[in-house]
């Protein structure tokens, strides 16, 4: 028997999308070694995200930003009082990004020295794809290069193949 | 794509071996499972050996086999299937595997087909007075233009009895019958069981194995009483190679007993939801019936001891529950240029990892152009059973065909938990049956389901219109699943 990550429902294995609530639950089964994530589909959001400016709440009230990443299981807050950089460390050239990405296999997965970036404004939480090389990805939607989008609690990210999760407090 | 296994490429001979050649061989190959490997119900490479063995030893068999063989040997049917995983791990509880299979026509293949043996069988009750009858008729004149003279058409109505207003004949004076459709006017009851008795008279007037048969029903009403007679008459009927389609015009007719009807035969039960749709549902169909290259398919699965088939569905043409609960299971017809397809869910139970489980498919299917009769078709699928997962993605067909057919299922759950007075419950399926219906992307559905979730919330029920419109909307998303594929 295996549990939706969504619902919590008892179903066999093998099943491919829950019953109860309909939820896909292929995605956990590929990235699993057995146990499931707990927030792989939590935040399940399929369609197009809202550009800023489009008629929606955006979050400004965050404070802290809780990346969440399932493959090596590493949760990491920060506060989002600055500009928060995402890529991997290069000593070299004394780039330290806030969230580096380096224990997490960002090399091989295809994170970028500096991918993305997000930042608190007056429209939210904004994140921006830093014209990467192998792009980010927003609950499944390739973001078009330098142009921000709001973030809300749960959203699911893919920085190259590497999946994130962030949660805003 | 998997082929029926040939016995001699089993046994690793000629075609021309002798007879102590193959108990040579048949031996040998024997000797090299492991003693606790010859179980014949669950080692299918041991039991293919078997099979092969049994019907090449014996020299009988072996001739009648041989002459299949030959037979054989161009492809007369496309049988291609596609599995949720090939490699399923070794489990302590039962599991689920998701095969699809799809039949075609082959393209070389000439698409001479039989003629058609017709009956339009359509209602005449008081509710079908003015737009609904006028529609009727406008798509009746349509399919007297697209027969050809060979083809035998025959009209019936009925109401609380059955009157045949044009008796089975060869579609030679088109004015005329059409002159006589025009007559049609509505009044009375609605007695399905009349107007099936008098469709199936209609047909049998002309030799059954001569002709493609098939019976379309058009009703907007429920038959009251008779409906036990009715599908023990739409039995009889499939039995004898007449098909059966039936079409439900508004939201006030019996869906489960349509369904009912046409299961049998494989035909097409479908919703009509405005009058202005008749004339193209009527025209799709008679296409369809006019392109067919094999019917009467049947497919019995022989599957190894413990595997369930749970569930069984059409996807295209048309979308339709199949029961496979009694085999052979009754699939309908493959036309020239729409593919059959259907999707089985299997319950697999609990196995040891090492084990090959074979999965028998038996197809018996007519094809007239071939002048086949009953010949039947052997292709088997396999699965091994292993420790690990191998984290293999199911094929993308096979997943959308299983999500659309979850949605439809959540939406069938949502129905049943209303009739069993639920109301909270089927409230709540509702509410994610819409947002599912609204990440798949089908908004229609989506503003459907949301209109039942309010109506439930402020009046504590559900529309018939509603229940036709989900029932059959989401019902031909499968259909889209496989239609989708042909793009790929």
């Amino acid at each position: 028997m295996i549990k939706c990550t969504a619902c919590g429902y008892e179903l066999l294995s093998g099943t491919l999308y829950c019953e109860e609530c309909g939820a896909s639950l292929l995605e956990d089964e590929e990235t699993s070694d057995g146990t499931l994530h707990p927030f792989t589909s939590l935040s399940r959001v399929s369609g197009r995200p809202v550009l800023i400016g489009q008629d929606v709440n955006p979050v400004t009230k965050a404070e802290l930003i809780t990346f969440v990443i399932p493959i090596s299981g590493r949760h990491i807050k920060l506060t989002l009082d600055d500009t928060i950089r995402i890529g991997r460390a290069d000593p070299t050239a004394s780039l330290y990004p806030e969230l580096d990405l380096t224990a997490d296999g960002g090399a091989e997965y295809g994170v970028s020295r500096l991918h993305a970036s997000i930042d608190l404004s007056d429209e939210g939480v904004l994140i921006v794809d830093m014209s990467s090389t192998n792009g980010t990805l927003l609950n499944n939607y390739r973001l078009p290069p330098e142009l921000p989008y709001p973030l809300r609690s749960g959203d699911e990210i893919r920085f190259g193949d590497l999946l994130v999760h962030i949660f805003l407090d | 794509m998997s082929k029926q296994p040939d016995y001699y490429i089993i046994l690793g001979l000629p075609s021309d071996a002798t007879t102590e050649e193959i108990h040579e061989a048949a031996r040998a190959l024997a000797e090299k499972f492991p003693r606790n490997a010859r179980d014949p119900g669950v080692n299918a490479a041991y039991r293919q050996l078997l099979a092969a063995y049994e019907v090449l030893g014996n020299p009988q068999r072996r001739a009648a086999y041989d002459d299949e063989r030959a037979q054989q040997a161009p492809e007369l049917l496309e049988v291609t299937t596609q599995l949720s995983r090939r490699k399923i791990k070794a489990l302590d509880s039962d599991q689920l595997l998701y095969l699809m299979v799809t039949l075609r026509a082959p393209e070389h293949r000439e698409h001479k087909s039989m003629p058609l043996n017709l009956a339009l069988v359509f209602d005449r009750s008081t509710s079908m007075s003015g737009e609904r009858l006028a529609k009727v008729k406008a798509a009746a004149r349509q399919v007297v233009q697209k027969l050809s003279p060979e083809d035998v058409l025959s009209v019936v109505t009925f109401s609380d009895r059955a009157e045949v207003v044009w008796s089975a004949s060869p579609v030679e004076q088109r004015q005329r019958i059409v002159s006589h459709i025009s007559t049609i006017h509505a009044s009375g009851g609605t007695e399905i069981l009349q107007g099936l008795r008098a469709g199936v008279r209609e047909l049998n007037r002309f030799p059954l194995d001569q002709f493609i048969n098939h019976l379309v029903l058009m009703t907007d009403g429920h038959t009251y009483g008779d409906d036990e007679q009715c599908l023990a008459l739409a039995r009889s009927a499939a039995a004898r190679g007449i098909a059966l389609s039936a079409f439900g015009i508004g939201a006030d007719w019996n869906d489960l007993f349509l369904d009912q009807l046409v299961t049998p035969s494989g035909g097409r039960s479908a919703y009509i939801d405005t009058p202005a749709q008749i004339v193209d549902f009527l025209g799709d169909q008679i296409n369809g019936l006019g392109a067919i290259y094999a019917h009467k398919i049947r497919l019995s699965l022989d599957l190894p001891r413990g595997l369930r088939c749970n569930d069984a569905i059409k996807l295209s043409p048309h979308s339709l529950p199949l029961d496979c609960s009694s085999l052979p299971i009754q699939l309908g017809a493959v036309e020239a240029r729409a593919p059959l397809s259907l999707l089985l869910e299997l319950a697999v139970p609990p196995l040891r990892s090492g084990i090959e489980l074979a999965l028998p498919l038996n197809f018996t299917v007519d094809i007239p152009a071939a002048q086949l009769h009953e010949r039947t078709f052997l292709y088997e699928e396999r699965v091994m059973v292993v420790d690990n997962d191998t984290g293999a993605i199911p094929p993308p067909a096979v997943v959308r065909a299983v999500q659309m057919l979850n949605l439809h299922r959540m939406n069938e759950k949502a129905w049943q938990d209303f009739e069993h007075g639920d109301t909270e419950k089927a409230t709540k399926r509702m509410e994610v049956l819409t947002t599912r219906l609204l990440e798949a992307g089908h908004q229609d559905l989506a503003e459907q389901a949301e209109m039942e979730k309010q109506r439930l919330i402020l009046m504590g029920t559900l529309s018939l219109e509603g229940r036709k419109r989900l029932k059959y909307g989401t019902r031909s998303l499968l259909t889209t699943a496989v239609n989708l594929e042909k793009n790929d």
